[in-house]
């Protein structure tokens, strides 16, 4: 055979070779639908996520070292680990009553520890630097951030058993993020200076809301302001997408993203079902992407172009996939039962996120803890949306 | 090592470009290369993808630079390296099958018609 014809012949095979393999090697990876999340009980995966965590806060030396290699990059990450991590043991709480006892103490560890820190090194020790460059608009500085994730920390905790304690804190939360919201025209709180963000206005309103459900009160005509003011003026125009970070007068800072859409979609359900499933529908069609049976999410819209941050962690060319907004798609699909969707991402998790399993324990190598706990959070989340859209408390 | 082994060595780093020994050697090769950066440890440096360095005393860049070797490693074993397992046996299959041995003064007619080539039977190894 000539090189010619071996070249040739080569290159024949090679073409047929990966029409043969590329479709098939997501079969490798796509597991049973239940294998991520279980329609009642905790699904195997979770429980080895679940594991690794609880590992990290009983082993000092284990949470040390998790907990510096993230604030080394992000001080935000330490927050959202623990936060994730709490709403992730209430929902399990509710999903495995044997082992509620269990969860519930990790759970007030973590809270206890994170208002000691805010309260002893003030809220920057949450946040990035850069929130140190310039005053707050509303004074006394706070971040809408800390007090919406802590808020929900301490609603989910009393959603899954009464502790009086938590009462006072997170009515306190609660009156302070209403007030902050009521002195912007969008109804918008700094989360930085003058910087503020969906995806925490989201979860402080669903903390609003359980916070309601939990001690009898009423903010629906609240709800129904946001949600009108944020219809009018927080939707990115070219996809009906909220955006993801705005001023306090409402001036878009940034477009919508993948790492904010999925999460805010998910909160806002405990506002307003129809207008969250909307958000969903159609961040699936803007953001959710598959390729050869595997799936994940852009960080921004094809007609917004945003720049690679933190929140999107390291955008892969081309496809422009989103480590974050394909983390936070995983919340998105499992809150509105979107199987199809939940199973392609599930399968890239495996693929292209390293797991490793050490002692009982599962993490993600190209993730962090707090990554992994928004992934457990994913395999577990239901059961207190659940309870509080049915009113049902205690 | 032995002398057929040694052979067999040599056949694989000699082969032709593109011939069916060449696509086997170079998975073969890719595939030690995985197994030896994921024996380094190398997987967990893949946490660069998130913005975060594998431990409190190794910068992001250093993270960055094993953690890419582990992507290159992983995906050629995983991408790569059966593509190639799959393209020598393909050549395999078709050389057993439409180059009989006692075929040098033939033409290869069904590959023929495929390819629309003409192949000389003398070219035939």
């Amino acid at each position: 055979m000539t090189r010619t014809q071996r070249l040739f012949s080569g290159s024949l095979a090679l073409a047929v070779a990966a029409e043969i393999w590329l479709p098939s090697v997501h079969l490798f990876f796509t597991k049973a639908g239940d294998s991520f999340r279980c329609a009642s009980g905790v699904s195997p995966k979770a429980h080895e996520l679940a594991a690794r965590h609880m590992l990290m806060w009983t082993d000092p030396r284990l949470k040390s070292h998790e907990i510096e290699r993230m604030r080394r990059s992000n001080a935000e990450w330490d927050f959202m680990g623990r936060s994730f991590l709490v709403w992730s043991l209430a929902e399990m709480g509710l999903r495995e009553p044997s082992q509620k006892a269990n969860y519930l103490q990790v759970m007030d560890r973590i809270i206890e520890e994170t208002i000691q820190l805010e309260h002893n090194q003030g809220i920057y020790v949450f946040l990035m630097q850069y929130a140190k460059s310039r005053p707050y608009l509303v004074q006394p500085p706070r971040s809408h951030f800390i007090d919406g994730e802590i808020a929900l920390m301490l609603a989910s905790r009393r959603m899954l058993e009464e502790k009086p304690e938590y009462r006072p804190l997170l009515t306190e939360r609660v009156n302070q993020m209403i007030e902050r919201m009521r002195k912007s025209k969008v109804l918008a709180a700094e989360s930085y200076p003058d910087e503020c963000w969906m995806f925490d206005h989201a979860v402080a309103l669903a903390a609003i809301k359980l916070a309601d459900r939990l001690d009898a009160a009423d903010h629906s005509a609240f709800f129904r302001e946001w949600t009108s003011m944020a219809r009018r003026q927080l939707v990115h125009p070219e996809t009906g997408l909220l955006v993801s970070s705005f001023t306090t007068d409402g001036t878009h800072l940034d477009g919508p993203e993948g790492s904010s859409i999925w999460m805010t979609a998910h909160c806002l359900r405990l506002i307003d079902e129809d207008f969250a499933r909307d958000q969903y529908t159609r961040a699936r069609k803007e953001l959710g992407r598959e390729l050869i049976g595997f799936g994940y999410a852009r960080e921004w819209p094809v007609s917004w172009k945003g720049s690679v941050d933190v929140d999107s962690g390291a955008v892969i060319p081309i496809l422009d996939a989103s480590p974050g907004g394909s983390g936070l798609a995983l919340v998105g699909a499992s809150s509105f039962d979107d199987s199809h969707f939940l199973s392609k991402l599930h399968a890239s998790l495996d693929f292209a996120a390293f797991p490793m399993r050490q002692q009982g324990g599962l993490k993600y190598c190209a993730s962090n803890q707090a990554g992994d706990a928004a992934m457990l959070y994913a395999a577990v989340l239901g059961p207190i949306w659940k309870k509080a859209q049915s009113g049902e408390i205690r | 090592m032995n002398a057929g082994k040694q052979n067999w060595v040599r056949r694989v780093v000699r082969a032709e470009f593109f011939s069916p020994m060449w696509f086997l050697g170079r998975a073969l090769l890719i595939t030690i290369f995985y197994f030896l950066c994921h024996a380094a440890g190398w997987r967990e440096q893949t946490t660069f993808l998130s913005g975060t360095s594998a431990g409190a005393g190794t910068s992001l860049n250093s993270s960055a630079v094993l953690g890419m070797t582990y992507l290159v490693a992983y995906f050629g074993f995983v991408l790569v390296a059966p593509i190639f397992l799959i393209a020598a046996l393909l050549m395999k299959l078709r050389m057993a099958a439409f180059w009989p041995v006692d075929g040098r003064a033939g033409r290869i007619r069904a590959w023929n018609s495929f390819t629309r080539l003409r192949f000389r039977g003398s070219e035939r190894r």
